[in-house]
């Protein structure tokens, strides 16, 4: 039995190539990413030769990705959106950049999750999180049965604080440690794993509330 | 058949949520992007103006700052003319700091996410080094610069009156965000060392200093309903 979630295809045909779900090299157990989608290297070098083709391709696989990743981060459509297009921006600029070290998608990935705690800067959203009351215990048990209901966990997700919400986003979605969490947002790593106990805990109840009657 | 069973874990909860569909407009507005994209990029059209506006306004800030030409660094000052140069070379130099998208990513690889980091840092930091960067930051300086930019940041918007002022103010204070944004780009790409992320958040400090001066002239010229007399000054 497989519970990885199903690889979303480019929506619209313009690229031509389907997409090919990456091989997993994590642990097991690790959360497989929604960026894991295995680019050709000879894509990535019309790319790099400046195809606008190419380049097309690249924003079809990636877009929902990217911007799935973005409306987590930052909490609504439209900073998603701009989230969206500085990372593909950043993409028809510096692809260059991506020298093959690790798999294209982790790169792109990289720089979307900056982009978007870039724009949780700039509009301050980086700052809202849940406060903080001393000794926060570790939630290891299992979610309730509404988390199976998408809607219902992207709704307790909104609820969330946006800092909050990226810390169990990127811990929980992307496999993230807490020192690379610590490093992405500027905080510390206690930061990151006090907002990861309470923002679980929270989500938890938000969910309870939603399965009560 | 879709698998409606309780997740495990929250892992297995979050993966199984679908991806989101950005709007159709996205697309497009990246399609004008991608066949624009032999033009300049976008951060050189801001500096570009900046700098072009305090060109042609040298001469008259040169009247009306005087005192503050003096402390220009003598090394970029060069030339017979030294107060007029000092402007003319301020100009690029600010323009430099403005990081342009590759700065802080152009000569090394973003590390792969799964190969948990161990990689030096980005050349974000070498390519935006702290000006006057000691060699060992403490936490609580850097606290302390945490909040003066959070202090700095509410001033600013608590003095931001839309987009008035003249075009040196305009242009100025584009440059100057420019290089906030440059700033927290830098600032963005994790793996930086103490010493360099005190520096860069030093010079943040800075440029927000810079901005909230200028903010707050702006405003007062706004009160007292007129703007910078050297705007009506002739440039040749």
């Amino acid at each position: 039995m497989s519970t990885e979630p199903a690889l979303h295809a480019p929506t619209r045909c313009l690229a031509s190539a389907p997409a090919v779900a990456a091989a997993d090299t994590r642990a097991a157990g690790a959360p497989r990413s929604g960026f894991a989608i295995d680019v050709p290297e000879s894509l990535l070098g019309r790319a790099r030769g400046g195809e606008a083709a190419a380049f097309e391709q690249l924003y079809r696989w990636f877009e929902r990705p990217v911007f799935t990743l973005a409306l987590r981060l930052c909490g609504d459509r439209e900073a998603a959106g701009e989230v969206l297009q500085d990372t593909m921006l950043r993409l028809l600029h510096r692809v260059g950049d991506y020298r093959g070290q690790g798999p294209f998608w982790g790169w792109l990935r990289q720089v979307a999750i900056n982009e978007a705690l870039q724009y949780m800067r700039r509009n301050r959203r980086i700052d809202e999180a849940l406060p903080l009351d001393g000794h926060d215990p570790e939630d290891t048990a299992a979610p309730p049965p509404a988390a199976a209901d998408a809607a219902a966990l992207q709704r307790a997700l909104l609820a969330l604080p946006a800092a909050t919400r990226s810390v169990l986003w990127l811990y929980h979605a992307e496999g993230h440690t807490h020192e690379e969490i610590a490093a992405l947002m500027q905080r510390s790593q206690s930061f990151s794993k006090s907002q990861l106990a309470r923002g679980t805990r929270r989500l938890r109840m938000l969910l309870q509330v939603e399965e009560s009657p | 058949m879709t698998d409606i069973r309780p997740p495990q874990d929250w892992q297995q909860a979050f993966a199984a949520l679908p991806l989101e569909t950005p709007p159709p407009a996205a697309a497009a507005r990246f399609a004008s992007q991608l066949h624009a994209r032999r033009r300049p990029p976008r951060w050189r059209l801001p500096a570009i103006a900046a700098a072009v506006c305090l060109l042609a306004a040298a001469p008259a800030l040169l009247l009306v700052d005087a005192p503050r030409q003096a402390d220009t660094p003598p090394a970029i000052a060069s030339g017979t003319a030294p107060t007029r140069h000092a402007v003319a070379v301020e100009i690029p130099a600010s323009v430099e700091h403005v990081p342009t998208p590759s700065a802080d990513t152009s000569d090394a690889p973003l590390p792969a996410p799964d190969a948990r980091r161990t990689t030096a840092p980005t050349t974000a930091a070498a390519t935006m080094p702290p000006s006057s960067a000691p060699p060992t930051a403490t936490a609580s300086e850097l606290q302390q610069l945490h909040g003066e930019s959070a202090r700095l940041e509410a001033l600013l918007s608590a003095l931001s009156s839309g987009d008035s002022g003249d075009a040196v103010q305009l242009a100025l204070a584009a440059s100057l965000q420019a290089q906030v944004a440059g700033i927290d780009d830098a600032l963005a790409w994790g793996e930086l060392d103490a010493a360099t992320r005190t520096g860069l958040w030093r010079e943040r400090v800075d440029v927000l200093r810079q901005l909230t001066g200028l903010a707050a002239d702006q405003r007062l010229a706004v009160l007292h309903g007129g703007g910078a007399d050297y705007a009506v000054l002739p440039v040749y």
